[in-house]
């Protein structure tokens, strides 16, 4: 059985068609890219999977189950921050566990622990104002782990960073999902750079304009950490940007 | 010294009055904008109502205040009507700020609220937080308008004259007396203390935003989350209480032809009134462009025009009547008292377009002049012009209500405000309904134009 699974779904917003009869799963362990044209219903299925939005028809499933909202398991990351600017770096972090049921004062010392695992040590006090783009982006993954999820969903997490910020938090990403540092175990990443997709991920799947298709399905098989200079890396790339 | 002293109690009576009006009107704001950003069919209903009620101007719920309050609840009643006045005068612009800041809210919040949160911490942690920053800024707005009509809150007269101990009251009082001394001694006390309240609490509500206490934070969201019924409640047994004592005087020949004569006197004191607003809106406009084109010039500028702004919205009308009044006469003196509340609308809405004045192509191009004015500076600011000028429309009408008769001018404010000091119902009814017509109408045909005009430019 998949982890999760889209099951010939269909979804239309007005007169558009975003998906009509997609069909995808996605197996424990993995760390999936999801590549396409912007547009294609990328991000509406990574929201599907995390219980915000259902299909029309069809169904998505979690370990076999209907995903009818959101679940404990699975934790999103959005493509910004939305850090909630009137709270300190340690009580953004802390809140969701506090909804959990968790005490403030445990939430806290949680939330630290997570900080200074994205590198935050030091910065709990901050407001996010206080802190660069790249930081506060830190901060909304140390969020999004908080939670003890083992499904982490990305919508283009690195798409408003600048390079080299992205880079660093790419291969930052990539390290606590391959050394099992946290309760992370599948990895569902939306982006629209195939060079991301190829670094980070272990099964690319391309989707295809509206109404979605998959038009491919690519295993990488490269050791972590990659290597870009390598000449596996770029037949890769070379393969995956044939079927865009 | 004993003149002080009671001028210091009026105040304080006042305040606390005021005080008490706005709690109810910040709980009241949480519970129903939440409410309509929760719900369609909330919003759907709420928000035309809404609409005509920020239209109707305090002597409107004069008759309500009367026989809801006073004659249910002869003992508290008076005090009840007055701070129901005041809420009057307080709630709209707070229920729609927010309204609107919940539902301009990005959606990744309420995403990660329902991926993350349970509602309590939601309303507690976020859409609560979230609207604060409108709350501060329309608390200064709304404190502001609510002093302006406070003779009217405190002097409830439809026929009979009630008046309640406190500073509007206390200089309306001394003028009757002709106690000079007494009356200025109000005015002054009543200014400094507004001006006070800006300086040290207001200025700072808005500029830092200060964050409550997680804990009062999730009381607050128990409120927001049930509070909407509650409001219901209120409305239901309000709405049960007019039927009541309409039913118990049915409408006959002569209410009808009161009714009749009232709406013509109405319609043909109209124009006069007209005549007033639009001159208002011009000047507004015109200081508003002015001031901006200063403050664009000098952005050091903006921080003493707010400051003057703010002193200019803290003085009723009616404490700047005997300050006017030897000077001016007749429909000068109506226009003076009525163009600061236009003044501050429009300023203070054309004051955020400074961002918006493309400052470095105007520079680099050396446009200047007719030019810089007409195709630049009002366009850049026309949707904040436009705001704020919907908003002094709505604004100078109700003044009229207090600025023309003190001025002695025909008008339609003039005769709504004799019909309720006569006592006259079905006159002040058939006024009141003329005046938040006209409002809305306007609102919905010119102003939405203008809207959608200025909305096609920013696009």
């Amino acid at each position: 059985m998949a982890l999760l699974e889209a099951e010939k779904i269909k979804k239309t917003y007005g007169r558009v068609v975003v998906f009509n009869d997609l069909s995808l799963a996605v197996e424990q362990g993995e760390f999936l890219a999801l590549l396409g044209p912007s547009g294609c219903g990328k991000s509406t299925l990574l929201r599907m999977f995390a219980g915000l939005e259902k299909p029309d028809e069809g169904v998505v499933k979690f370990r076999g189950e209907p995903i009818t909202g959101p679940r404990r398991e699975i934790a999103l990351m959005f493509q910004s921050p939305t850090l909630l600017p009137w709270k300190t770096a340690m009580d953004n972090v802390a809140l969701p566990l506090v909804a959990r049921g968790v005490s403030w004062k445990e939430a806290r010392e949680a939330a630290a622990r997570y900080l200074a695992f994205v590198g935050l040590s030091g910065f709990e006090e901050a407001y996010p104002s206080q802190l660069s783009g790249g930081m506060q982006q830190r901060v909304a993954l140390a969020r999004a782990l908080a939670v003890e999820p083992e499904v982490l969903l990305l919508d283009e997490p690195f798409s408003a960073l600048d390079p080299l910020t992205a880079e660093s938090l790419r291969a930052e990403l990539v390290r606590l999902w391959h050394d099992n540092l946290t309760t992370v175990h599948t990895v569902v990443i939306v982006t629209h750079s195939v060079d991301e997709a190829v670094y980070v991920a272990n099964r690319v799947v391309v989707l295809s304009t509206r109404p979605a298709k998959v038009v491919a399905d690519v295993r990488i098989d490269l050791p972590y950490p990659r290597n870009r200079k390598s000449p596996d890396f770029q037949r890769y790339l070379d393969q995956v940007y044939s079927y865009i | 010294m004993w003149s002080l002293l009671t001028v210091l109690l009026a105040l304080s009576a006042t305040f606390i009055r005021m005080g008490v009006a706005l709690v109810v009107t910040v709980a009241v704001a949480y519970a129903v904008g939440y409410a309509m950003y929760k719900s369609r069919r909330v919003e759907a209903i709420a928000l035309p109502v809404l609409d005509v009620l920020q239209s109707v101007p305090i002597l409107g719920f004069f008759p309500l205040a009367l026989y809801v309050f006073i004659t249910l609840l002869p003992a508290v009643g008076a005090e009840l009507a007055a701070v129901f006045l005041i809420f009057t005068s307080m709630a709209w612009n707070l229920i729609f700020g927010v309204y609107q800041s919940l539902k301009t809210l990005p959606r990744e919040y309420a995403e990660y609220a329902r991926l993350y949160l349970n509602e309590r911490l939601s309303l507690g942690h976020v859409y609560v937080p979230a609207a604060l920053r409108s709350v501060y800024y329309n608390v200064l707005i709304s404190w502001a308008n609510a002093f302006f009509f406070i003779t009217a809150s405190e002097v409830i007269t439809l026929g009979t004259e009630i008046k309640l101990f406190g500073i509007g009251s206390l200089v309306v009082s001394a003028f009757e007396r002709n106690d000079y001394a007494t009356a200025y001694v109000g005015i002054v006390a009543g200014v400094l203390a507004n001006l006070a309240l800006y300086v040290f609490v207001l200025r700072r509500l808005v500029e830092e935003v200060p964050q409550p206490p997680a804990y009062l934070l999730e009381k607050l969201a128990v409120w927001v989350k049930h509070g909407f019924y509650v409001v219901l409640g209120g409305v239901a047994l309000f709405l049960a209480l007019v039927i009541y004592y309409a039913l118990q005087s049915p409408i006959s020949a002569p209410v009808l032809e009161d009714l009749w004569r009232g709406f013509v006197n109405s319609l043909l004191d109209s124009p006069y009134t007209l005549a007033r607003v639009l001159t208002v809106l011009g000047i507004s406009a015109a200081l508003g462009l002015l001031t901006l084109a200063a403050v664009v010039k000098r952005p050091r500028l903006e921080v003493g025009v707010l400051i003057s702004l703010s002193i200019l919205s803290s003085v009723p009308a009616v404490f700047l009547y005997p300050l006017f009044a030897s000077f001016v006469k007749g429909e000068a003196l109506a226009l003076v008292l009525l163009i600061p509340g236009g003044v501050v609308y429009t300023v203070f809405n054309l004051l955020a377009a400074r961002r918006d004045v493309p400052l470095e192509l105007v520079k680099a191009y050396r446009i200047g002049g007719v030019v810089y004015y007409l195709h630049v500076l009002i366009p850049a600011s026309f949707p904040y012009l436009v705001t704020g000028l919907l908003t002094a429309w709505g604004g100078a009408w109700n003044a009229t209500v207090v600025a023309e008769p003190l001025a002695d001018v025909t008008g339609l404010g003039s005769y709504m405000s004799s019909a309720a000091e006569r006592g006259d119902v079905a006159g002040l009814l058939a006024s009141v309904l003329v005046m938040t017509s006209i409002v809305v109408a306007v609102n919905k045909t010119v102003w939405k134009k203008l809207y959608e005009a200025a909305a096609r430019w920013r696009s």
